[in-house]
């Protein structure tokens, strides 16, 4: 298995389908509630005459300075080899911090499986299988790549845009910058 | 402004990662550019990840994978099956990396399918109702008990009211192949058919026939396209291997022209989007026929050696201006030409239809305009063009022969309810004859003009997938016997004497093959589970033959059935399943080799089989059954165009049952652009009531600019109060082929006062 690894979104190629959502959920065995990943539909919208429709899957971002683990009173999030970030279950106490710290709204408490996000399928990978977002996409939106070889994926693109281990890439449009850093902490 | 996003982190996140918080800095546009402004065509872009991508990894130890086929749809996609080696339980399904087909794609439906199995809605034995219809009391028996009763009643009324006094009706077929169509032909019973038979694909294979000779033309070549004309069809919805193709050949630089009267996601990614109003499609067709044509477009070569009747098409369409084109589909007319510009001066070009064009009110005539646009532009059975699939190794079960047509006394076919008004349905010009449904259920409902008592439904959950429900629902009433063969109570079962509990496709072996893929292939479906008493519908119909006294008619079970139809690939069921698939490439220019199958040889622009038999031998359009043109006063009291389309959730009536799939859909929606809804004092997420003379049905609300300010979209499939095909009346029908028009349905909308709007914004 890779260490160091990342999630390349390509926001051309997302076709809103929620395949990913359902390949998510049926991958943590996760019933009705939690959605680790949530594919956000922006639009339609008017932009110089023409009308827009555009999709962005939600998901833990694997954080370069995490606000969840900030927040966690009993240390249960931390970083992992691969350099994801994840939640151990025996530490955590449920008490929600890491649901209101995350800015993207991708961890969520449940009653019933506890404290839900993105484990990039760190299970599926010790078994070299993609994560099952990755694998399943009717648009190939998801590529898996180690850091190294993602800066010369985001470079064949106008726009990026990261906050850790999940980049986003586009050609059309990406409003919060191109400013990227690829290394985390 | 949606509530229930405006609260939500992610929504936030999403919409300010795409500024749209209006800052014009970040606005910066790929603007429409011209084909040849694409990049060259080159290899598939490959991924970091490509290696790992296109293959299994190891399987967990306790873990036992089984490889199968997902019948969500009718694609037919390669999938995994793992199976919990000591339970015996599917644990999960997957898409299968190694498929050359998908590729490890896999929809929504398909990821959520191990619920067939262990939904504990599943029907467990075979049922017998005690008491009255709808009132739940049932009483388990045995399958010899069932089957006995049933074919007992079968013959009882075929002795004492005619061979036509049985319905034998079905599904999507997707199970029980054309082994159910022969029973129904074996046993006399002219009156068999499906609600999509007129509706769904078989107006596309008729026409297919008569214009080429060859019954497909659903093989669009997207892998060595340059140009997609994606006609009416939302492939991420509905399609998804044809989803993944599209997003690639994109990738490759290949142009996408979309038509659809909503910005779909498809819409969403096009380079150009043309917004017809709903069932315009012919004349939208007709005006870029006319512009190829004038412009001197089309593929002189191809149509001097290949085509009859160019030269009347060319008379035919003088007046189809873009100009006409346009007051009549409301796409403006430089649009129209350059959408004609693009798909005629990019080659190759391909076009990928879907059911939209079956759901015409002129059916065989929309078809045949995007036939006839493929072929003058030279796009015919040339890579990256359309591709006449007809061989897809084993043998075919869509022939008279399979089907066992010449079982039926010639004298009782013309019984067959629409046999005089459909010949391009009910007669020997279909593939597989059958009746006209709104007739028949009339004919149910009235006993005119003659009685119909029983009906055997396989795989069909007829009081909710047809048209006008509740005329179909009173006709189901008035049967003396109903038999249900499925694996849920649906709304029809409820209404069955006796109801058989069918297996899922996770529970069988089956062979089958798919004309929605880009190969020639056939591909074993494995038994990845057994519920104990449920029956798979080939093994439930050969038993029945049997009893039926039509076993010399069928084989012995349903291995004899799939060995023979493997016969041509020279294997045998059990040798097929080990062997998991077959596949050819697709076969270019077969037609310089054998010539086109129709009475001319040629591709026929001008049709001589319709020109025999009522049709237009060319298309000409006309106006929808409904619409503000076509029914002025009618539009005065239902103002608005009422037209649908799936979600990527479920199919027809599908899957409702499936708590991950109702999740992403819990109820019926529908999509209403704001500016009508602002007039009606509907909010996004309102219940609203929608009407037409014929019935109402209740939705809620999506507010979207995606669509016409006249224009609203359901999301047909719903049972009950929220069943879309109340609505639709079975006034007038598609010539030669029955289609009710399903797309251009004048009704109004109303908020629904009765449920306080607030209930439904929350999550």
């Amino acid at each position: 298995m890779e260490n160091n690894v990342g999630l390349i979104i390509d926001l051309d190629r997302c076709w809103g389908c929620k395949a990913c959502e359902v390949a998510c959920k049926q991958e943590l065995e996760l019933g009705i509630g939690p959605r680790p990943i949530q594919v956000e539909e922006i639009g339609p919208r008017k932009i110089e005459d023409r009308l827009h429709k555009d999709f962005v899957p939600v998901l833990c971002q694997h954080c370069h300075q995490p606000a969840c683990r900030e927040a966690c009173p009993t240390d249960a999030i931390y970083r992992a080899e691969d350099k994801s970030i994840q939640i151990n279950p025996d530490l955590c106490d449920q008490c929600a911090a890491c649901e209101a710290a995350c800015p993207y709204g991708a961890i969520e408490l449940t009653e019933q499986y506890g404290a839900v996000k993105c484990t990039l399928c760190f299970s599926r990978r010790e078994n070299d299988w993609l994560p099952s977002c990755v694998q399943h996409c009717e648009g190939r939106a998801f590529t898996l790549a180690s850091s190294q070889k993602l800066s010369s994926v985001i470079a064949e693109k106008k726009y990026a845009w990261s906050t850790g281990q999940v980049v986003y890439v586009s050609n059309k449009w990406i409003s919060f910058g191109k400013a990227l850093t690829v290394n985390p902490e | 402004m949606k509530i229930e996003k405006m609260n939500n982190p992610r929504h936030t996140f999403a919409a300010k990662l795409l500024g749209s918080d209006i800052d014009s800095e970040y606005r910066k546009l790929s603007s429409f550019s011209e084909p040849d402004q694409h990049k060259p065509l080159g290899q598939k872009t490959s991924a970091p990840d490509g290696q790992q991508r296109f293959k299994r990894g190891q399987i967990p130890p306790g873990v036992r994978v089984v490889r199968s086929a997902c019948f969500s749809c009718n694609t037919a996609c390669e999938v995994l099956a793992f199976v919990d080696e000591t339970t015996g339980k599917v644990l999960k399904v997957e898409g299968d990396p190694e498929s050359p087909v998908t590729k490890g794609v896999l929809c929504a439906k398909g990821l959520a399918a191990k619920d067939l199995v262990e939904n504990p809605e599943r029907i467990r034995t075979p049922l017998k109702r005690n008491g009255k219809s709808g009132e739940g009391k049932w009483e388990s028996i045995s399958w010899d008990n069932a089957l006995d009763l049933v074919s007992e009643k079968m013959i009882a009324y075929k002795a004492q009211y005619g061979p036509q006094s049985v319905a034998v009706l079905e599904g999507t077929r997707r199970g029980w192949s054309r082994s159910y169509s022969r029973l129904a032909n074996a046993f006399g019973a002219v009156n068999n058919g499906a609600a999509g038979w007129a509706q769904c694909l078989w107006p596309r294979l008729v026409e297919n026939n008569v214009t080429f000779g060859a019954p497909y033309l659903e093989s669009s070549d997207c892998e060595n396209t340059k140009c997609m004309l994606v006609w009416g069809v939302n492939p991420p919805a509905t399609w998804p291997v044809k989803a993944a193709e599209i997003m690639d050949a994109r990738e490759r630089g290949a142009c996408l022209i979309v038509v659809d009267p909503h910005l779909s996601e498809t819409a969403a990614k096009a380079d150009l989007w043309l917004q017809p109003r709903p069932e315009t499609d012919t004349a939208l067709g007709l005006a870029m026929i006319h512009v190829i044509i004038n412009s001197v477009r089309y593929d002189q070569n191809f149509v001097e050696n290949w085509t009859t009747g160019f030269r009347r098409l060319k008379e035919h369409v003088k007046e189809c201006t873009p100009e006409w084109g346009a007051r009549i589909s409301r796409v403006p007319a430089d649009l129209i030409v350059k959408a004609a510009e693009i798909y005629a001066g990019t080659s190759p070009a391909c076009i990928a239809r879907c059911l939209s064009v079956d759901l015409d009110h002129d059916s065989l005539q929309a078809c045949r305009v995007l036939s006839i646009l493929a072929t003058i532009t030279g796009n015919i059975d040339i890579p990256g063009g359309n591709i006449l699939v007809s061989r897809r190794g084993e043998i075919s079960q869509n022939t008279h022969e399979f089907i066992g047509n010449h079982f039926l006394p010639k004298e009782d076919v013309p019984l067959r309810r629409g046999y005089r008004q459909f010949p391009f349905l009910c007669t020997d010009l279909c593939p597989v004859p059958t009746a006209h449904m709104p007739t028949l259920w009339e004919t149910i409902g009235t006993g005119e003009p003659y009685p119909v008592k029983a009906a055997i439904i396989f795989g069909s959950n007829a009081a909710v997938s047809y048209s006008n429900s509740g005329r179909v629902q009173e006709a189901l009433e008035s049967l003396d016997f109903l038999v249900v063969a499925d694996l849920f109570l649906t709304p029809t079962a409820e209404r069955a004497d006796v109801v058989l509990p069918a297996s899922s496709w996770l529970e069988r072996n089956n062979v089958i093959s798919s004309f929605q893929t880009a190969y020639t292939h056939t591909i074993a479906q494995q038994k990845a589970v057994s519920l104990p008493d449920a029956r798979s519908d080939v093994d439930i119909i050969i038993d029945l033959a049997k009893r039926l006294g039509l076993a010399d008619k069928f084989w012995e079970n349903e291995t004899a059935m799939y060995d023979m139809l493997l016969e041509p690939t020279g294997l045998t069921l059990s040798e097929f399943i080990k062997k998991k698939h077959l596949y050819a490439p697709l076969e270019y220019y077969r037609y310089q080799k054998d010539g086109f199958k129709t009475p001319s040889g040629k591709v026929e622009i001008y049709s001589s089989i319709f020109e025999k038999n009522g049709c237009d031998p060319l298309p000409t359009y006309t106006e929808p059954f409904q619409s503000p043109q076509k029914t002025p006063e009618l539009a005065k009291k239902y103002p608005l165009i009422m037209t649908s389309a799936r979600r990527p959730f479920f199919r027809h009536t599908e899957n409702r049952q499936n708590p991950l799939l109702r999740e992403q859909c819990p109820y019926s929606p529908v999509r209403i652009h704001p500016e009508t809804a602002g007039k009606l004092e509907i909010r996004d997420g309102d219940s609203v009531v929608i009407e037409t003379p014929t019935g109402q049905c209740k939705a809620v609300a999506e507010l979207t600019e995606g669509l016409h300010p006249d224009v609203i979209q359901t999301m047909p499939g719903w049972p009950g109060e929220e069943n879309v095909n109340n609505l639709i009346p079975w006034n007038e029908f598609a010539r030669g082929m029955g289609t009710v028009s399903m797309h251009s349905i004048m009704c109004r909308i109303r908020k629904n006062e009765s449920i306080k709007g607030e209930k439904l914004h929350g999550k």
